[in-house]
């Protein structure tokens, strides 16, 4: 599979096992990005924009 | 298991299990809705849960309410609710007689300003929830103190709850050391990246392998005994006084680590996992 960068476009491969909530890294700009499926399963990447005040490990 | 996002820690996970021919299943938080009274005749869950949210409110509460079915989850409420507040954290490890570095507990900017005087500068405000080093601030001296007070005034009630840290002089890295079960299984150096004070991975420093020396092995085994067995990445300071607990983490991230120190941190996670399940 592959999938888009948001912002720079370049062409990213997804793993077929992927998951929803997996994150890929953009390999030419670095950007985080989560793997989202749309309502007609069609995989999409969304930059992860906010990071909660919660989270952490 | 349970996520709320796949990092490269859940990923190591899942393919781990793979590899092991061990059923992980997987639930993602977002799509999980419980009945709190009628204890799992729907919804069923595994025996054994890991739990791997991101989101401390999400592992918090998801993790009591899956105990309340008997199931077990890796780690604990207890461990949560401890481990993910840093003045409970504290408490519990001065409890226990755990070298840490100093704190101070105050409500507003009076009381934590007198706080500080207590402690000198330079000293750290922490929020007392929340990672990475997110809204951290060093406190260098009574105007910049102050600065940073009233601005948390206006934050949410959270941040005005000031969990004041006296500043350890160290060398620029901490030690990661990584509990499972009982047993300390690795440690690594955290280099702060440049420009920042912080040790957090998450941020970009680099890592380097640490030997388990004997006073990080005493250490890690006496937090285990003063807050049960589980799933730990203890963090470690170097000072003058001796290795002192900065953090206690109980969703740990290990992808660095594993490369650094060539130990199986995902399969030992599962082992430990599978070692809880009922036969
Ligand atoms: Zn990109």
């Amino acid at each position: 599979m592959k999938g888009k960068c948001p912002d720079c476009s370049a062409e990213i491969e997804i793993a077929d096992d992927s998951i929803e909530g997996e994150i890929v890294v953009c390999p030419d700009c670095g950007l985080e990005l989560e793997v989202k499926k749309d309502a007609t399963g069609k995989i999409e990447l969304r930059q992860i924009t906010i990071e909660r005040e919660d989270w952490g490990e | 298991m349970i996520y709320d996002q796949i990092r490269p820690e859940e990923r190591l996970l899942i393919d781990s299990a793979r590899r092991k021919s061990l059923r992980l299943n997987l639930h993602d938080a977002e799509r999980i809705n419980l009945d709190l009274l009628d204890h799992g005749k729907e919804e069923p869950f595994e025996d054994v849960i890991l739990q791997r949210c991101i989101s401390y409110f999400r592992s918090l509460h998801l993790t009591a309410s899956l105990e309340k079915r008997g199931i077990t989850v890796i780690n604990s409420s207890r461990i949560a609710s401890i481990c993910g507040n840093k003045l409970l954290t504290t408490l519990e490890l001065a409890e226990a007689k755990i070298p840490i570095p100093r704190a101070r507990l105050a409500f507003s900017v009076e009381s934590a300003l007198d706080a500080l005087s207590k402690l000198g500068y330079p000293a750290v405000l922490k929020p007392i929830i929340g990672s990475w080093g997110r809204l951290v601030a060093p406190l260098k001296d009574v105007e910049s103190a102050k600065a940073i007070f009233e601005d948390r005034e206006h934050m949410f009630p959270l941040y005005q709850v000031y969990y004041i840290q006296e500043m350890i002089q160290r060398p620029p890295r901490d030690i990661r050391c990584f509990i499972i079960g009982d047993a300390v299984v690795a440690a690594i150096y955290r280099y702060a990246p440049k420009d920042d004070w912080r040790t957090n991975t998450a941020r970009g420093g680099h890592v380097e392998p640490c030997k388990v020396t004997q006073e990080i092995e005493e250490l890690a085994l006496k937090t285990v005994k003063a807050l049960g067995e589980g799933v730990y990445g203890v963090d470690m300071m170097e000072s003058d006084r001796g290795l002192l607990i900065n953090e206690v983490n109980f969703t740990t991230e290990f992808r660095n680590s594993v490369p650094a120190t060539g130990v199986d941190i995902p399969g030992k996670i599962l082992d430990f996992a599978a070692s809880k399940v009922r036969k």
